[in-house]
């Protein structure tokens, strides 16, 4: 028997990273990308008819950013989980990620293979931040 | 140049009210007393105008509160020649020019002419006295005008230190009595002086006194116009330095503006390109990987996840060089933040540190700019070349300054190293040294081979 691929939802308003992101996550058996989202607006939108396990959310986005973005949607379903992808490192942002609902912290030059286990360990219950180098 | 500052109001006490009241009674009591019609109306109408006009436009050095005028040796020279009148005329004279360019008041007013006139009737008392007891002469006459000077001095500070002392209790009588001994000497001048306006005046009359008179306008004259222009020359070159401020601000300003725009694009476009690309490269090789089942196109496969890997090192390297140029922690997230971040590549280097920083510490943002680029100079040089296990950056307030204290315990340095680390080119240090004395601070570097290095920045606040 099959065990059921997380469904993940990628969230980042650039096309590159998004593109590349989605292509490395769907790489990997146990991971399906159900969508990709230009912004947090269209994240909130795409929701419902995408049902993630796991939404993984850049930090700063034009519009409504990342922190504003988690927060309404932990906000309107508590068991949604959502890990933070951002450029830049930085304590208080990694708190205040935290703070909003977030349950991950993830720099975007982190090696993939952390990066997975990362993602996996959230996927499973757990917390993680993940700020420093390799 | 601009006018004197006021006195401001006085605070009227019983005290205070009740002495001038007296003082000013007594005067105007002698006034009417002893006052008689002059007997030489030229001199009298001359040496008042004189005397108010070097007291309206007295020579006001820099600061403004400093004036000089010789008014003292004319009244003194009024009195001596005729009489109370003169005395009288002297006093409304010097009470009225003062009153006009401080605009103390008629308190004030009241309180100068009263002192004056009983200051200067003093002085006729003790010159016509001594005349009588130490007969003609020259040499007796110079003695009575200088004890006349003494004592015009003598009576004048003795009245006005008493309204200070009862108008400021907390004045010291030291004080008080230090500045009316330096001022003595003049009047000793002023004496001597006096003595010779009643000897041109016997000689000449009118004519004698006016000619004593004129060189001594003609002088404060000149000093006015001086202090003017020494003045004048100030203003301006106020104005030239805070212009230049200005464009070294705007020039700082738009520097820090133009590193924010770079950072801004560098992490909008390239560094976001390069995560992008480094995701694509590491993606398309596990799908080969996968699809050749781990056999074939090794070579390409291995090239592809070196490329990522590239990429992905590429990505982090930009990304510590935007921190560098533009720490967004620190726009964003305080003095605070932005250290604990540099300090985290130490940490995670098993370096053990410590930062402490007043939580109620207000500074100005270039200030904090300022520190953060020195903490970040220092601490690089720790990480590259110290060993250190400990480093301390302790941030503290003292007096109008902020003090950062960066100690570590590594292997230090000699002052040679620092000489040949300056001969092939590492100019950091220089730099932030340079970064604290443009605005007024200093920056110490204390250290020696084996024992560690103590680095110490203070900066105003403000």
């Amino acid at each position: 028997m099959t065990e059921a691929r997380a469904r993940i939802l990628v969230v980042d308003d650039h096309p590159v990273v998004r593109k590349g992101l989605s292509t490395f996550l769907s790489n990997e058996p146990d991971l399906e990308v159900v969508g990709t989202a230009a912004s947090g607006e269209e994240a909130i939108a795409m929701i419902g008819e995408t049902q993630p396990d796991l939404v993984l959310m850049d930090l700063s986005m034009p519009g409504m950013g990342g922190i504003e973005a988690t927060r309404r949607l932990v906000e309107t379903d508590p068991s949604i989980r959502v890990v933070m992808l951002t450029s830049f490192g930085g304590h208080e942002r990694m708190v205040e990620a935290l703070k909003s609902g977030a349950v991950g912290y993830v720099v975007k030059d982190t090696a993939p293979a952390e990066m997975l286990r990362a993602l996996r360990s959230v996927i499973q219950g757990g917390t993680e931040a993940h700020m420093d180098d390799d | 140049m601009p006018p004197a500052a006021s006195l401001g109001p006085v605070r009227y006490t019983p005290l205070l009210v009740g002495y001038v009241a007296v003082v000013t009674a007594v005067a105007l009591a002698l006034a009417t007393l002893l006052v008689r019609r002059p007997t030489d109306v030229a001199t009298l109408v001359s040496g008042g105008t004189a005397i108010f006009l070097m007291a309206r436009f007295a020579v006001r050095a820099l600061p403004v509160q400093t004036t000089f005028s010789p008014g003292v040796f004319l009244h003194l020279g009024l009195s001596l020649v005729l009489g109370p009148v003169g005395a009288v005329t002297a006093a409304a004279a010097e009470a009225a020019g003062v009153g006009l360019r401080t605009r103390n008041g008629w308190f004030r007013i009241a309180f100068n002419f009263s002192s004056i006139a009983l200051a200067d009737l003093a002085a006729i008392g003790v010159f016509s006295g001594l005349q009588t007891l130490l007969g003609g002469g020259t040499v007796a006459q110079v003695a009575a005008g200088l004890a006349a000077g003494i004592c015009q001095h003598l009576v004048n500070n003795l009245l006005l230190d008493t309204v200070i002392k009862i108008a400021n209790p907390s004045v010291g009588l030291l004080a008080l009595v230090r500045n009316a001994a330096s001022l003595l000497p003049y009047s000793v001048g002023y004496g001597i002086a006096a003595f010779t306006f009643v000897v041109m005046h016997q000689q000449a009359g009118a004519i004698g006194f006016i000619g004593l008179i004129v060189p001594v306008i003609l002088l404060q004259g000149f000093l006015i116009v001086f202090s003017r222009r020494v003045h004048t020359y100030e203003v301006q070159r106020a104005a030239h330095q805070k212009e230049r401020e200005e464009l070294l601000q705007k020039a700082v300003d738009a520097s820090e503006s133009e590193r924010r725009r770079i950072a801004r694009d560098l992490h909008d476009g390239v560094v976001q390109n390069l995560a992008g690309m480094a995701f694509s490269l590491m993606a398309t090789a596990t799908k080969m990987k996968h699809e050749t089942g781990g056999d074939g196109e090794t070579d390409l496969i291995g090239v592809l996840e070196r490329s990522a890997e590239e990429t992905r090192l590429a990505m982090k390297e930009l990304r510590t060089l935007i921190i560098e140029i533009a720490p967004p922690t620190l726009r964003r997230e305080g003095l605070h933040a932005a250290l604990l971040e540099i300090l985290q590549t130490l940490k995670s280097a098993g370096t053990k540190t410590r930062l402490e920083l007043p939580s109620n510490m207000r500074l100005r943002p270039d200030r904090a700019s300022l520190i953060f680029r020195v903490a970040q100079e220092v601490l690089r040089n720790v990480s590259a070349h110290a060993e250190a296990k400990h480093v301390s950056v302790i941030l503290k307030e003292d007096g109008g300054n902020a003090v950062l204290r960066i100690v570590d315990d590594g292997k230090g340095f000699s002052a040679d190293d620092v000489n040949r680390r300056r001969a092939e080119g590492h100019v950091g240090t220089s730099a932030i040294v340079e970064l604290a004395e443009e605005v007024g601070g200093s920056l110490e570097i204390d250290s020696a081979r084996g024992k560690g290095t103590r680095v110490t920045l203070v900066v105003p606040t403000e």
